[in-house]
């Protein structure tokens, strides 16, 4: 004869049963992270990791892929970029975002000022966050890494500062303000190493003072830092020298501070987002402020990369590629970079066109 | 013979000229009205002379600090005041003085006309302003 049980044995049986299925399902949902590999083209292996004594996660392992290069492969950089975004905001006792860099094989500056602009305004929100990571393994990436002033805002296991590992790569942060004075000192190191000469080169400052301005007038109110990187590229050659600088800020990207007025935004429907930012340049559109006097700078922009003083303008922002150079290769990307990104380069060439035109 | 007083010589105020405001950063052009241009533009119309200002020798400009410096100018003393009393020296980069003349005097004119004031980021000292047929000195704008 069948034993008859009582209503509080099957609630608890049922609230028993249900735990169980929660815990499975949370289970295999690890086991499916863990399970896509680092250099697969969906790399995102983010691993919760839970607190033992609390049953919290607050810690968040984050993989990179083997190509960890912004202007070769923006998705994999933007994907990193939202991950870490979207880790800080979903897990609200996280303290500890680490950085598997491990399986890196391609990398470049834009890459590495984009990383450390997203450290840095994640650690300006919330003190609590704090950032660890491990190196590439492999030894021209890790050269590179070292050598490109990442470490310079960071510290080893025990707490102390790396050394400086060279001169040659520098990186540096500002925040609600410009910083006239040293972006001036870090030209005229640009100028020496192509030239010889320690001199001014206004193009290069008038460029990154116009980005700066930008990003310290339009960017989010909390949290201001825009990031200046400059990187020099030897050569036998005087010709083949070059200095590639980058200008990151994590503010909300030129598209989404664009002011248009309604019977444009009606009149360009059809245009795609890479055009809009294209024009944004060419100054078809008002200010944010809707100050007559305005809406100078990204014209001056454009204007410096016709005349050739700079070179090789790209412009990450939003959810657009914008190659200022060749325009026909400028495109939508599937991510959305919340900030912007310029990356260009001088040198010996731009220089003399530059001097040319300020003898004339 | 130039008099040395008729000239002035922006860097001689900074080498690395600023953003647009105080609030934005160091030697804005908004600073660099208040604590320089002002006063000897004055002093110029009262003596009837032409205050050469030279923009040559410095790192380079961001447009938005001489729109503000050159803007200001305008909307205290009038377009007409300027052209009198004013003349700009860039050697080293013809586009700014073509970018002042042709942009920021006209539209900063337009400003004054249509009594929309510039912003002032920090508490300035008593500047100058031409109203009225005269010249009057105070805060005007805190």
């Amino acid at each position: 004869m069948r034993k008859l049980k009582s209503k509080k044995y099957h609630k608890f049986r049922t609230a028993k049963l249900l735990r169980k299925r929660k815990q499975s399902v949370l289970k295999k949902k690890e086991r499916n992270v863990l399970r896509n590999k680092p250099n697969s083209d969906r790399y995102d292996s983010s691993r919760p990791i839970k607190n033992k004594y609390t049953n919290r996660i607050d810690k968040q392992e984050i993989s990179v892929g083997e190509t960890f290069s912004l202007l070769k492969d923006p998705f994999n950089v933007l994907k990193l970029i939202n991950t870490i975004e979207k880790r800080k905001i979903k897990n609200k006792h996280i303290t500890n975002i680490h950085l598997e860099l491990s399986h890196i094989k391609e990398i470049d500056i834009g890459a590495i000022s984009i990383l450390l602009s997203k450290v840095n305004q994640v650690s300006l929100g919330s003190k609590r966050i704090k950032f660890s990571g491990t190196f590439p393994i492999d030894g021209t990436c890790r050269e590179f890494f070292n050598k490109s002033g990442f470490l310079d805002y960071m510290a080893d296991i025990s707490g102390n500062k790396f050394n400086k590992q060279s001169d040659n790569y520098l990186v540096r942060i500002g925040r609600d303000k410009t910083d006239n004075e040293k972006v001036g000192v870090h030209i005229k190191k640009a100028m020496k190493f192509i030239t010889g000469s320690e001199v001014h080169y206004p193009p290069v400052f008038s460029v990154i003072q116009e980005m700066c301005s930008n990003s310290v007038e339009h960017s989010n109110k909390i949290g201001k830092n825009w990031l200046l990187g400059v990187n020099y590229s030897d050569a036998e050659d005087e010709l083949e020298k070059r200095v590639t600088f980058t200008m990151t800020d994590m503010g909300f990207g030129i598209l989404k501070t664009l002011k248009r007025k309604f019977a444009t935004r009606i009149k360009e429907t059809m245009a795609n987002d890479p055009e809009i930012l294209q024009r944004a340049f060419e100054k078809k559109y008002d200010s944010a402020t809707k100050e007559v006097n305005r809406n100078k700078g990204l014209p001056l922009i454009l204007d410096r990369t016709e005349k050739k003083y700079i070179k090789g303008l790209k412009v990450i922002t939003n959810n657009v590629f914008l190659d200022l150079e060749n325009p026909s290769l400028s495109k939508t990307l599937d991510l959305n970079l919340g900030g912007t990104f310029y990356c260009w380069e001088i040198n010996l060439n731009c220089i003399e066109l530059w001097n040319k035109a300020s003898i004339n | 013979m130039e008099q040395s007083e008729h000239k002035l010589i922006i860097i001689e105020y900074t080498e690395y000229p600023g953003p647009r405001y105080c609030d934005q950063g160091e030697s804005s052009g908004e600073d660099f009205y208040h604590t320089q241009l002002n006063s000897a533009f004055l002093k110029a119309i009262k003596s009837n002379y032409k205050l050469k200002v030279v923009l040559d020798g410095t790192a380079g400009y961001a447009s938005s600090f001489l729109d503000e410096a050159f803007g200001n100018l305008v909307y205290d003393f009038t377009l007409e005041k300027i052209k009198k009393h004013l003349v700009i020296i860039s050697e080293e980069e013809p586009d700014w003085k073509k970018m002042i003349t042709n942009e920021t005097f006209i539209e900063w004119e337009q400003r004054r006309l249509n009594k929309k004031p510039p912003k002032k980021t920090t508490l300035h000292k008593e500047w100058s302003r031409f109203q009225n047929n005269e010249f009057n000195s105070k805060v005007w704008i805190q």
